[in-house]
């Protein structure tokens, strides 16, 4: 989890991801926990110990130099090793490739890997609707982590799923207040086109062209 | 000894370094994504950074083919 505290005047245009707004403020990043990790770590801490186990049970045989068979078996163990080596790094890097950012006007998930994946999604923060924490299990409780799922207002598929997040709760409390100021900043902003905090359409007749005035001479 | 098994393990070998150094290549161009301190320096389980990740993928790809050609070839 990354915390950013930036000053609003700054230019952030591509500041702290590819596509970043020229006043759009990183409000937190985060990854899925690293329970995800679990099951390939530990084929591959069984399977390698297995094979440099049978490779030097191979080489420690006494015809390894004079025996074909024996040396194919050598490479073939060696090969195996050798891939899930470049599986297992890649599943690690590939694991810090998938960031979740929300900035002060939308959500973005980015789901992205060295060859094969690149995805991103982004939701309006005003487009979320509700939000729902979903922790269900014993490793789930016990570890922390969790879903959570946003329904969003313009999309027909059903809510969007952020999968096996960290301290769920932290982030579900986090994405809401962050959707509660993009609302009221989009109010200020609004209040802010106007002239004295009331829109020039709303004033009674005789308050109107009072107001027409001070738009056409601002000073 | 030059047998077809040992000219295969070198040929496999030298591909697996070069998958390596693709793969780490590619990673590092994806800096321009992800800039900020946070997606470069982040870390696994507090401890684990994604440099040391990259050394140890590099690291024991290297020393497993140079293994494997030494073992062929000596």
């Amino acid at each position: 989890m990354k915390d950013f505290h930036l000053e609003n005047s700054e230019d952030h245009t591509d500041r702290h991801f590819q596509g970043q707004q020229k006043a759009e403020r990183v409000n937190f990043s985060c990854r899925r926990h690293p329970v995800v990790l679990f099951p390939i770590a530990t084929v591959w801490l069984l399977l390698s110990m297995v094979l440099v186990m049978g490779m030097s049970l191979t080489v420690s045989r006494g015809n390894f130099t004079d025996n074909a068979w024996l040396q194919g078996l050598f490479l073939a163990q060696a090969m195996v090793l050798i891939g899930l080596q470049h599986v297992f790094f890649l599943k690690l890097i590939n694991y810090h490739l998938e960031v979740i950012v929300v900035t002060n006007y939308r959500l973005i998930d980015m789901e992205k890997s060295l060859f094969m994946q690149d995805d991103k999604e982004i939701i309006d923060l005003h487009e979320i609707q509700d939000t729902k924490k979903v922790q269900a299990g014993i490793w789930a409780n016990l570890l922390n982590y969790g879903d959570l799922m946003l329904t969003v207002s313009s999309s027909s598929l059903g809510p969007t799923t952020l999968h096996d997040l960290p301290n769920p709760e932290y982030y579900l409390n986090q994405i809401n207040a962050a959707k509660r100021h993009y609302i009221v900043d989009r109010r200020k902003q609004k209040v802010a086109t106007t002239v004295g905090g009331i829109s020039p359409i709303q004033h009674p007749l005789s308050q109107r062209f009072e107001v027409i005035e001070e738009l056409n001479n601002p000073l | 000894m030059t047998t077809p098994i040992a000219v295969a393990a070198l040929l496999f070998s030298l591909f697996s370094a070069l998958f390596c150094i693709w793969a780490v290549v590619r990673l590092y161009g994806y800096k321009r994504l992800y800039s900020f301190e946070g997606m470069q320096e982040c870390h696994l389980l507090g401890f684990i950074s994604l440099r040391r990740i990259v050394w140890s993928y590099g690291g024991i790809i290297f020393v497993m083919s140079l293994l494997i050609s030494v073992i062929f070839f000596l």
